[in-house]
């Protein structure tokens, strides 16, 4: 697989309620995300937007629905219309997740856990070579939220990662929210994880909040960055001094005004600004 | 276990009424394995209210979301795409409101509208850049989002009441038979409640005969020429509200 070139930059993404500040004036963001699955469809308004929004933005698609855990294996018309978005967009690259979402045709639309094992590892190799084959460029796979272990699992998830980078050639979207709330439910320490994981194979860097439902942190999307995940971001972008970073806001979004408050936030958490600005 | 037989088991718990964790998850398992039990039917239940925003409006939290629960053990989705979520939901509420046939009509102009909206493009034929047409063979083509549906009630202005934020009238018959029709102008989803007449119409019309033969076939019982003024009357409205993307008067595919 061919090598892919960082981004360094600062970004958000790209939601329906924004349609219009990104059509009406200037947005101070280095480039943005599209969840991948609202764009892949036939007309109308939302591929008008993106074509004018890429006029001005370098974009990345993130998806939800390619399902890289499944094994039965991967859905070639899905990959086809994602492809077909790809040649549309001309993304930075492409991400989806490490999960899988169904089984025997049945599609939860949620990012469900794998355990991690030998087999699964193999399932989920050929499966990113597939898509990467597919698609003719290297993906970006992101480290999800789980919120159950399973008595299978002979590795953790960072060895898991470094192994699908190693043998695959893929890269990796490190969601920073997700290492803190699986942490908090798995009981491990982010550190050991940020040792572990491949860094050099990072491109993108996630941030969101999340919400907390007893003993359980889950990854809503729905609330401002918190503290303990703005501090290990910090840790990261020690240890990654070139990525492309966003704020990842679903649920609950507020106005775009409020969002980029945040990434400038993002920005004065990144040491080597911290630096530059001292 | 086998890795697809671990996915198995865990598709049959998510889907299973009872909150239950399959035996190989770890630790607190039913709580934890609940974040997902509920997430999945949480998001199904809000793809539905966004789509069905007005139907759940007009039917009310309880009677919704129980139709809801019917659908997501009847219809399980299976597309990639959450949008397609919803696609036989109207048929549901038909079958289950039989004696309230507006819930299912304006379940189906809501999935309609929706459709329309993210549906493929296509440039709408201008009355002024027609030129001559032999309109004797003249055939029309119809937007792709086009979509027709036989209707009893003033579902419509139901509809469009809710959009508009008012109170919306009472359900009622409408006096004759009638249609909803929904398609796409540039990008706003557009739809009207057509008569039974210009329902059969559109409807040869889309079959792909020429505009003689739609004539003809609509002329039963009626002066020829009566039925000339009535169908081009007709086709004008449909090319000025931008239903119509192109009219071909080619030769008969067999000439001589
Ligand atoms: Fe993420």
């Amino acid at each position: 697989m061919e090598t892919l070139n960082s981004f360094d930059g600062f970004g958000l993404g790209l939601r329906t309620v924004h349609f219009n500040d990104y059509l009406t004036r200037e947005i101070p963001v280095d480039f943005v995300e599209i969840i991948s699955e609202n764009f892949m469809i036939e007309g109308g308004r939302p591929l008008r937007v993106l074509d004018a929004v890429r006029e001005r933005h370098a974009v990345v698609m993130h998806g939800v629905s390619m399902s890289l855990g499944s094994a039965g294996g991967l859905d070639p018309d899905y990959l086809a219309r994602l492809k077909a978005l790809a040649e549309r967009a001309r993304p930075l690259w492409i991400s989806d997740h490490l999960c899988w979402t169904g089984v025997d045709g049945f599609n939860s639309h949620d990012l469900l856990p794998l355990p991690y094992t030998e087999e699964a590892l193999d399932v989920v190799c050929a499966n990113i070579r597939f898509a990467q084959d597919f698609l003719e460029r290297p993906i970006l796979v992101e480290n999800p939220s789980s919120y159950v272990a399973f008595s299978q699992s002979v590795m953790t998830e960072w060895e898991f990662l470094r192994a699908l980078c190693e043998r695959t050639g893929c890269y990796l979207l490190l969601d920073v929210n997700n290492i803190y709330v699986s942490a908090v439910n798995h009981g491990f320490d982010p550190s050991d994880y940020i040792d572990g994981a491949p860094l050099d194979r990072v491109r993108q860097i996630h941030l969101a909040g999340h919400s907390v439902n007893g003993d359980l942190l889950i990854d809503t999307h729905d609330h401002d960055v918190p503290e303990p995940v703005w501090r290990l971001y910090e840790t990261v972008r020690r240890r990654i001094p070139e990525a492309a970073a966003m704020i990842e806001r679903d649920d609950n979004i507020p106005p775009l005004g409020d969002l980029l408050g945040e990434l400038d936030i993002a920005r004065a958490h990144t040491p080597r600004n911290r630096e530059a600005a001292a | 276990m086998t890795l697809v037989a671990l996915q198995r088991a865990f598709v049959a718990a998510l889907r299973d009424g009872e909150r239950r964790a399959p035996a190989f998850i770890q630790g607190d398992a039913s709580t934890k394995f609940g974040v997902y039990h509920n997430a999945y039917r949480a998001r199904l239940r809000d793809a539905l209210r966004e789509n069905f925003e007005k139907t759940w409006e007009w039917l009310g939290d309880s009677r919704f979301d129980e139709a809801i629960s019917r659908y997501i053990a009847a219809c399980p989705p299976s597309s990639w795409t959450l949008a397609d979520f919803g696609d036989r939901f109207a048929a549901l509420l038909d079958g289950l409101y039989p004696a309230d046939p507006e819930v299912g009509e304006l379940a189906w102009l809501e999935w309609e509208m929706h459709r329309a909206f993210i549906g493929a493009d296509a440039a709408p034929a201008r009355a002024e850049t027609l030129g001559d047409i032999n309109w004797e063979n003249a055939r029309l083509r119809f937007v792709p989002t086009l979509r027709l549906r036989p209707v009893s009630t003033n579902a419509g202005a139901i509809w469009s009441a809710l959009a508009a934020g008012e109170t919306p009238p009472a359900a009622e018959a409408l006096p004759a038979s009638a249609a909803l029709c929904v398609w796409r102008r540039d990008l706003r989803p557009s739809f009207r409640t057509i008569d039974a007449r210009e329902f059969m119409a559109l409807r040869t019309a889309l079959s792909g005969v020429s505009f003689g033969d739609l004539c003809k076939l609509m002329s039963a019982g009626r002066e020829d020429h009566q039925t000339v003024v009535e169908i081009g009357s007709t086709v004008a409205r449909w090319l000025a509200d931008e239903m119509i993307t192109e009219i071909s008067a080619q030769a008969d595919e067999f000439p001589g």
